[in-house]
């Protein structure tokens, strides 16, 4: 195949986005929940331009009061529009204009996870996400019509650009940074808020080792080694597993130890980017007369909401599933597969799913 | 697909320069402190201290948000020591500029003390616009 016809049929190819959809409805949550305080603010009248603030831009509009609420309920209703999936299409189009209206007002109103909600925001607006987990896939269901879950795949890629730079930017930031690479920057946080932690009763015999000096500067390193590999790893299938259970690692250690507002929430409903944009890839060979077996069978009848398996009853011995690349899982570990793929389960699976694939490996 | 990841890019590189770090994904970037001391120089030439309030203002009622409201105290420069300095300035210059009953003061002038990632204290002599006669 020629490079203009690869490129021509990258253009052409269509891929299934079932999993933007769970995103979009995440991701119109957490919009919620960021936009929350400051129309609390803003309905009592309290209003940040009454005070010390500073544009993004000059010239920047100002608007009044009342003005500044309605944009804020109006970016409310989209949001709440956009998490149902009604009207899927201009709700994106308007939560994105309204968060970064609201954002780049006043650069006191910056972070780096408004940053990410405003790149999510932009690929939810790009890519159509509104026919699974969505009140107008419902609506055209009832309409006898099948709603449309692909789109092209270059969008998808796209927007998984712009979903891994935090990590990649993050990671390379730190790198080059002789105080964080050093563990200066981290030993001196933590020094700073011991008395935080020995004040909810943790053991200062816990607490010793990780102020010391060695942990500090080889603790960090790696974590700014994770933090550059899964901005690389997420786009390989081979790493692909393993990007995802270190970034549900990474986020779930800045969340307990940080305070990041929505970003934990918003980098992990991100990983659903990275999900194979493709349904009934795997099959689950289940067996009807053993009760283990229908167990599982049930559950994914239920929770498979992104459609990951296609399920066949057979007369085997024991439960299995192949896997997209052919491979034969069986016994726990075919269960693991399982619940690793589907969305409620997976945080919880993912990582004994890895242990069994990096066994499988290593043994071969 | 170039021209929006050419854009991301543009942010990230561009973050280096800047002390704001906007768009350019630099979190926890420092682990620095601050704490700074204000003060109001009169017509006439007085040095008056506004911790507590001046001509019927209030500092932390005209200033929130990072810190900046309390800056009287140590603090953690949460977007780094230069993002905190650039705004504590523009706080300044607002403040200065949008105290209209305030009739006596000429300017205001700031020492801010600033420790970058544990090392030694610099002393910053931060000076708002003269406000309009």
């Amino acid at each position: 195949m020629s490079a203009s016809s690869a490129k021509a049929g990258f253009f052409e190819r269509r891929i299934n986005v079932r999993a933007i959809g769970l995103l979009r409805l995440l991701v119109g949550l957490i919009t919620l929940v960021h936009l929350g305080p400051f129309l609390e603010a803003a309905v009592p009248g309290r209003y940040f331009a009454e005070r010390f603030f500073v544009p993004f831009f000059e010239g920047f509009p100002v608007l009044s009061v009342e003005g500044y609420r309605r944009t804020l309920l109006v970016g409310v209703g989209a949001a709440l529009a956009l998490s149902a999936g009604l009207f899927t299409r201009a709700a994106a189009a308007l939560t994105l204009p309204v968060v970064s209206f609201n954002v780049l007002s006043n650069q006191l109103h910056f972070g780096h996870n408004r940053a990410f909600l405003m790149t999510l925001l932009f690929g939810l607006a790009l890519l159509p996400s509104g026919a699974a987990f969505s009140l107008d896939g419902w609506r055209q269901g009832r309409r006898g019509t099948l709603p449309d879950e692909t789109a092209p795949a270059w969008q998808l890629v796209l927007v998984r650009g712009l979903a891994c730079t935090p990590y990649l930017a993050s990671g390379f930031s730190k790198l080059v940074d002789r105080d964080w690479w050093g563990g200066v920057v981290m030993a001196d946080r933590i020094a700073r808020y011991r008395h935080v932690a020995e004040g909810l009763g943790v053991p200062p015999a816990l607490i010793d080792p990780i102020a010391s000096h060695g942990f500090n500067a080889v603790m960090w390193k790696i974590v700014v080694l994770t933090e550059l590999f899964i901005g690389v790893g997420l786009w390989f299938r081979r790493t692909k597993l393993t990007a995802m259970v270190a970034a549900l690692g990474f986020h779930l250690l800045i969340e307990i130890t940080s305070t990041v507002s929505v970003f934990s929430f918003l980098g992990i409903s991100a990983l659903l980017l990275w999900v194979r944009p493709a349904i009934r890839e795997r099959v689950l060979h289940h067996r009807p007369a053993d009760p283990s077996s229908r167990r599982v069978r049930a559950a994914v009848a239920r929770l498979d909401w992104l459609h990951r398996f296609e399920l066949r009853p057979v007369e085997a011995a024991e439960l299995m599933v192949e896997d997209v690349d052919g491979s034969r899982w069986t016994g726990r570990a075919a269960r693991r597969l399982v619940w690793s793929r589907l969305p409620l389960t997976a945080p919880f699976a993912a990582p004994l799913r890895l242990v069994d694939v990096l066994r499988r490996r290593l043994w071969r | 697909m170039a021209l929006v990841w050419g854009a991301q890019l543009h942010f990230v590189i561009a973050a280096y320069d800047s002390p704001h770090k906007h768009f350019g994904y630099q979190p926890f970037n420092e682990s620095s402190t601050w704490e700074a001391q204000i003060v109001r120089v009169t017509r006439d030439g007085r040095r008056e201290d506004i911790r507590h309030g001046w001509e019927g203002y209030r500092w932390d009622e005209l200033v929130r948000g990072r810190g900046l409201d309390v800056p009287f105290v140590r603090h953690h420069a949460s977007y780094g020591a230069a993002a905190t300095l650039d705004l504590f300035q523009q706080a300044l210059d607002w403040v200065a500029t949008h105290t209209p009953a305030d009739r006596s003061t000429h300017h205001f002038e700031a020492q801010v003390i600033v420790v970058r990632n544990a090392g030694e204290p610099r002393l910053h002599q931060l000076r708002s616009v003269t406000r309009p006669p």
